[in-house]
């Protein structure tokens, strides 16, 4: 998903002379090619992350397109009433990147796995939160940021997964990732690199048990989706590298209603820490957690 | 600049008529911005056609949002809010905030939540540094405001880059919400503070329009660094019953008192 945020944040620049990024002294390596490219454009204003929301905002209000980066453990969640004062009340253009979210900083500690970002940045309704799967989910996504005039809150999660899906459209609608043809009564949906790790589970199941979704939109959730959502699918389930509250399922069963069951990371009760992937078995989503939900869910 | 603001004592004058009529607390934290406020309207800022949201004004950040009374009084002298405006101060239905919000044009940034409005006036100032453009950005900051480390910030980034184009005022009334900021949390050397983070410093008497316009204009600061003016003064300045005394931070004025006020008011020359 690197590559993919690096490209379209290259296009984007290269197309629109506003646009400047400004980090909180993290980003090590991702932003080489756009400080070489761009120089005057980037910025590092130091470990201060409200700073850099207040800056954003000042920049934002005298007519330039900042993007500012950040660990989702600082940006949104330590500086979620900056981002709601300067930022989402005023609507301003502002791209927000949260870089490793969910359970990526598996070894560093509680410090920075984020597990809430979505719960705290979905309190803003002004706010658009794209949580992409893919490369090209990614691309379309940091792209269609920087066409809005709206803010924007871009998840970035672990990166490399087997899902290279997008939509058509262009636009970080959702992606039916297979099979193609009849729907099944049955959705599975999900965001971030949940969707590679479904994908890898969808492999034990029959073609037609269910449809495998990516929804890169978090909020809002696009509104034919919601609709086919209804009408389509008897069973909805989400899986989800965050917190059983706030998240993507809690948002499909607020705005479609129905039955949505969902898997999510566990509630951390336990201080071990180790490798991404033992991490995600420890909190019940690696691919065995998932083939096991899928299966209680619809027999 | 071509629009006649308000005089001090008509200023402290709306405001007292917009707390007593609103019921409202923070009449001292407008009165001591009142001389910094007018000076910066009527000599400094530059709103061309007196439009608030002109493209090419300069920009005043009122980091301390409770003195808003002082900015919403100036503004009805600018004609961008109405007598009826001010009178419905804290009505049902109100247009103006009791803290200061950029919904009323004329108010940059959102400030009620203390300690964020610097950080935004840096991103102004460094905004129009990158673009080359000349208008300047002022941001004023109460004393008890400086508790929080995100001013500190703004500060550490606007010395660091030079931030000519940015200038602080600190309200140095020498209260905060509780008690005396020497008692709860005082800064030691608030000058050496300043000129350690990168800025050119001054202190003045903050009452005093014309000390106040000679620091606006650089007299005696170094002119190629960001500038901070620490402005000395009185917390309810122009009343005598509430001049210095801390509790009136959160009275409501009863009749009698909003009379008395007034009365201080206009007998202060």
């Amino acid at each position: 998903m690197r590559a993919g945020f690096q490209l379209g944040l290259i296009e984007s620049a290269k197309k629109d002379p506003r646009i400047h990024v400004l980090t909180g002294d993290h980003g090590y390596g991702l932003f080489d090619e756009f400080r070489n490219e761009f120089p005057d454009r980037f910025h590092n204003v130091g470990v201060a992350e409200a700073n850099l929301v207040g800056i954003a905002s000042g920049m934002a209000k005298t007519g330039l397109r900042p993007l500012i980066y950040g660990l989702a453990a600082f940006i949104p969640n330590r500086v979620f009433e900056f981002i709601k004062l300067q930022i989402a009340i005023e609507k301003l253009p502002v791209v927000m990147v949260g870089d490793g979210a969910g359970l990526v900083y598996s070894q560093l500690g509680r410090s920075h796995q984020t597990l809430e970002d979505l719960a705290i940045i979905g309190a803003l309704p002004e706010i658009v939160t794209m949580s992409p799967g893919s490369d090209r989910e990614m691309r379309i996504a940091v792209e269609w940021a920087f066409a809005q005039t709206l803010p924007v809150y871009l998840r970035m999660g672990k990166m490399g997964g087997a899902y290279s899906g997008a939509s058509a459209s262009g636009h970080p609608q959702p992606f039916r990732v297979a099979p193609s043809g009849e729907h099944s009564r049955v959705a599975l949906i999900a965001h971030g690199s949940m969707v590679s790790l479904c994908q890898e589970a969808q492999e034990a199941f029959d073609q037609n048990a269910f449809d495998l979704w990516s929804c890169p939109t978090i909020f809002p959730v696009d509104k034919d989706f919601l609709r086919l959502i209804s009408s389509a699918y008897e069973l909805v389930l989400v899986v989800e590298e965050h917190n059983p509250r706030g998240g993507l399922a809690d948002e499909i069963r607020r705005a479609a209603g129905g039955v949505v069951k969902s898997l999510s990371a566990r509630p951390n009760e336990g201080n071990e820490v180790g490798s991404y992937e033992w991490l995600l078995q420890a909190h019940g989503l690696s691919t065995d957690h998932i083939k096991a939900f899928i299966s209680s869910s619809i027999q | 600049m071509g629009v006649q603001i308000a005089s001090a004592k008509e200023i402290r004058l709306s405001v007292l008529k917009m707390s007593f009529l609103g019921q409202t607390v923070h009449v001292p934290s407008a009165f001591s911005l009142v001389e910094i406020l007018r000076t910066l309207h009527s000599e400094v800022l530059n709103y061309p056609a007196n439009e608030p949201l002109h493209p090419e004004r300069d920009f005043l950040v009122l980091s301390k949002g409770h003195g808003v009374m002082a900015l919403y009084a100036i503004f009805l002298s600018r004609g961008w809010l109405s007598d009826s405006d001010l009178e419905h101060y804290f009505q049902d239905g109100s247009l103006l905030p009791g803290l200061a919000e950029s919904s009323v044009p004329g108010i940059e940034a959102n400030t009620g939540s203390l300690g964020q409005g610097m950080s935004v006036a840096v991103g102004m100032a460094y905004s129009m540094k990158l673009q080359g453009r000349a208008q300047k950005t002022y941001c004023v900051v109460g004393d008890g405001e400086l508790n929080e480390g995100a001013f500190w910030e703004g500060a550490m980034f606007a010395g660091h880059h030079r931030l000519k184009e940015l200038t602080v005022i600190i309200d140095l009334n020498g209260f905060q919400a509780m008690g005396a900021t020497s008692e709860i949390i005082k800064v030691k050397d608030l000058e050496k503070s300043l000129s350690g983070f990168g800025f050119g410093v001054v202190t003045i008497d903050g009452h005093d329009e014309l000390e106040l316009l000679a620091a606006l204009s650089s007299v005696g600061i170094e002119n190629d660094l960001p500038r901070a003016i620490i402005a000395k003064t009185t917390k309810g300045h122009g009343v005598d019953f509430m001049a210095g005394n801390n509790q009136w931070h959160y009275t409501r004025l009863n009749k009698a008192q909003y009379l008395e006020a007034c009365r201080a008011v206009e007998g202060d020359s």
